[in-house]
């Protein structure tokens, strides 16, 4: 009996807990949150330009992104517009891959020995 | 597969019955499956895309390369006539994205995650036109101003400097009010919902996909499906969290709630033990990650020349390198894996570069949650300090391309990268998001390279054991192979798309195939590979490998160190290298 009590308890405060970590992601998503977003004035301005361009602002990959579509467009038509013969793949374009190589080949010999 | 160790090991000699037993298999299989089924539903319509893209250049093609002097207000409608080029938009791309949908987006009542009637998507679509009128109507003015402007630089042949000069600006402007009205007319085409049932749908559907192939490998069909509900469920809320409108302004994204609720689960009232067949780590990260190797096309890294693949290409190996030294050498951290993990989060791209490493190198998930953890910290940090600093000291006519630079080359997570940049302006968002774009794509080379390094160098001395090519082949991580060939194959097909039409590319496989097929369920199996972390992983277990806060030491002196070096390589290939090819951007 003591120890179905003591089963109880536990299991009584583990419920406990969860509700209280609950409640601190209340606290901050509809307190903290609001009030930091609302007094500081360059998160205000953040929140604003996230939500004015519909940014996905919690995004992990490029593709999530809507301005790195965009980017990609406008920098390319730029520098195609420009019809500048240092852009494209150029030797110092492929000397800039093959150092990410050398360089890591390097680490692969000296430094991850 | 070990995972009550927290690490997935493949041993023992080579049988091909491994292509059907084992989870590193399958994660290709599925992977494949999916994007080949992507193949199917959109490429069949390329012509309708090839006939949009002609349609713009016949329209605006002549005007918009009238001079190369300014980019012409006819150059930009160009530009926006061709993107509407989006395979996607098809009607089955469109009930795809629609059925495979996450919870919505909601601010004060939760309900509307899931569901929303008509009359209130109605009065909501109201609201937000009443703002895009105004946004319409400061549209409408800046491209009347733009065009005067235009004008009278044309009057001048395109030659006078000045006139150029304030021609660009006031079409620069036109620009901006444009994407807020763009962003703002968005917003009044607000449809009824209800997203319960295609939730529901899709738990079946991926239960059957992972579900068949786990019990060709052993584990019962019916206490996969059982546990499956649980995860699944857990998965949902991590959404739902994350779709709040608070969170998603702090950049709190799935990765952090799924982990998060997790933990909860496990460390209070605990994880239930009928749910655990269903606590597959790494068959979900495996597979998001061999769908993750498509997006990953070569192609791109050209995007903004050989500035950009010197800031992204070369710091990014050095700081990692150097960092990695620095944990092995200097603060002597116990566990190379967990070294090596946030090496690639902070000087890679953060949590998707982590969840590559540590598949890569077999880290602990305690190891993986640790990394990100320590990533997302820093990026909200960095999302709001960096734009300050560069608004605060850098020259004015510096901010956009260095500071956007400096930014995409720093800030770990794509989506704050975008924030950061669009807070300094249009020309910084897109410079900081295509820098973290091309360092993106270094994600195959790195994870590849963690994979070799840890089969080949720290396993051997692990086991004491010489290795010789077959028995590297037994260890090594096979799904990266996947992962290496879905970016092969998917950069072949780009490039070939594109030098067919120009454009056609990123209408077929970057906003066909890829956001409308495989990104479709890759953050879904991300999600449900963090929820199972979250649900396995034990809080004091944790703590031990923060002891002494070594991995905290290792993060700031990496992210450091990356900040110096990226403004430096930064400033160096577009001001002093290239500063002709930087005047264009």
């Amino acid at each position: 009996m003591v120890s179905a009590a003591v089963i109880n308890d536990s299991r009584a405060k583990a419920w406990g807990k969860l509700v209280f970590y609950c409640f601190l992601i209340w606290v901050f998503g509809w307190i903290v949150g609001p009030y930091i977003e609302n007094n500081i004035s360059t998160y205000k301005q953040i929140v604003q330009i996230v939500e004015e361009r519909d940014i996905d602002s919690a995004a992990y990959m490029y593709m999530d992104s809507v301005g790195s579509y965009d980017g990609e467009y406008y920098l390319t038509d730029s520098f195609k517009h420009s019809k500048r013969d240092d852009y494209g793949m150029t030797k110092a374009f492929f000397a800039g891959i093959l150092s990410c190589f050398l360089i890591l080949g390097f680490g692969w010999r000296f430094i991850m020995k | 597969m070990a995972e009550g160790s927290g690490i997935v090991v493949d041993q023992g000699k080579w049988e091909w019955s491994e292509m059907w037993k084992k989870e590193d298999w399958w994660a290709i299989w599925i992977g494949f499956f999916l994007l080949i089924a992507a193949m199917f539903v959109y490429f069949p319509h390329s012509g309708e895309m090839k006939e949009i893209i002609n349609k713009a250049e016949a329209k605006y093609g002549q005007a918009a390369n009238r001079t190369s002097a300014i980019k012409t207000i006819a150059w930009h409608q160009l530009s926006d006539a061709k993107k509407k080029a989006e395979a996607k938009n098809i009607s089955v791309g469109k009930w795809l994205k629609s059925f495979t949908g996450k919870t919505h987006g909601w601010k004060d009542n939760p309900l509307d995650a899931f569901f929303m009637s008509k009359e209130k998507a109605d009065a909501k679509a109201d609201k937000a036109k009443a703002k895009y009128v105004k946004k319409k109507a400061s549209e409408e003015l800046a491209f009347a101003t733009a065009l005067a402007a235009e004008k009278i630089a044309e009057a001048a042949g395109f030659k006078d400097v000045a006139l150029n000069s304030s021609a660009s600006t006031a079409i620069d402007k036109w620009r901006d009010a444009k994407l807020a009205a763009g962003a703002a007319k968005k917003k009044t085409s607000v449809k009824p919902y209800n997203q319960i049932g295609k939730l529901i749908g899709l738990g079946v559907f991926f239960c059957i996909l992972f579900g068949i192939p786990l019990s060709i490998m052993g584990v019962p069909f019916k206490k996969f499906a059982l546990g499956f509900v649980f995860v699944y469920a857990v998965t949902v809320l991590a959404w739902f969290f994350s779709n709040q409108a608070t969170m998603k302004h702090y950049g709190i994204g799935y990765a952090f709630w799924a982990i998060f609720i997790g933990m909860l689960i496990s460390n209070t009232v605990g994880t239930p033990k009928w749910a655990m067949p269903a606590v597959q780590t790494e068959y979900y990260i495996k597979t998001g990650l061999v769908l993750l190797g498509a997006k990953i096309l070569f192609e791109k890294i050209i995007t903004i020349g050989t500035a950009g693949i010197f800031v992204a290409w070369v710091v990014t190996p050095t700081v990692w390198l150097i960092t990695y030294w620095f944990g092995q050498k200097i603060i002597n951290m116990p566990s190379k894996r967990l070294n090596a993990v946030i090496c690639s989060d902070m000087s890679v791209c953060g949590v998707s570069a982590a969840i590559a490493a540590a598949s890569a190198c077999r880290a602990k998930k305690e190891e993986l949650t640790l990394a990100v953890g320590l990533s997302l910290v820093f990026t909200a940090i960095m999302m709001v300090v960096m734009p300050i600093v560069i608004k605060g000291t850098f020259p004015v006519d510096k901010q956009m391309i260095l500071g956007g630079a400096w930014m995409g080359g720093t800030i770990d997570a794509s989506g704050a990268v975008a924030a950061a940049g669009a807070f300094l302006g249009e020309k910084a968002l897109y410079v900081a998001a295509t820098i973290k774009m091309i360092q993106n794509v270094l994600i195959g080379v790195i994870a590849f390279f963690v994979a070799l390094y840890f089969t080949t160098k720290v396993e051997t001395e692990e086991t004491g054991a010489k290795v010789g090519l077959m028995e590297i082949w037994f260890r090594f991580p096979k799904f990266v192979l996947g992962f290496m060939a879905a970016s092969i194959v998917f950069s072949m097909i780009y490039t070939g798309f594109n030098s067919e039409l120009d454009g056609l590319g990123r209408a077929m496989i970057d906003k066909g195939t890829i956001s409308g097929g495989s990104d479709l369920f890759r953050g879904w199996f991300f999600s449900m590979s963090f929820v199972s972390i979250g649900l396995a992983t034990n809080f004091r277990e944790l703590k031990e490998h923060f002891k002494g806060g070594k991995p905290l030491i290792l993060y700031v002196f990496g992210q450091s160190l990356n900040l110096v070096l990226t403004l430096l390589m930064a400033y160096i290939m577009f001001y002093v290298v290239f500063p002709e090819l930087t005047a264009t951007i």
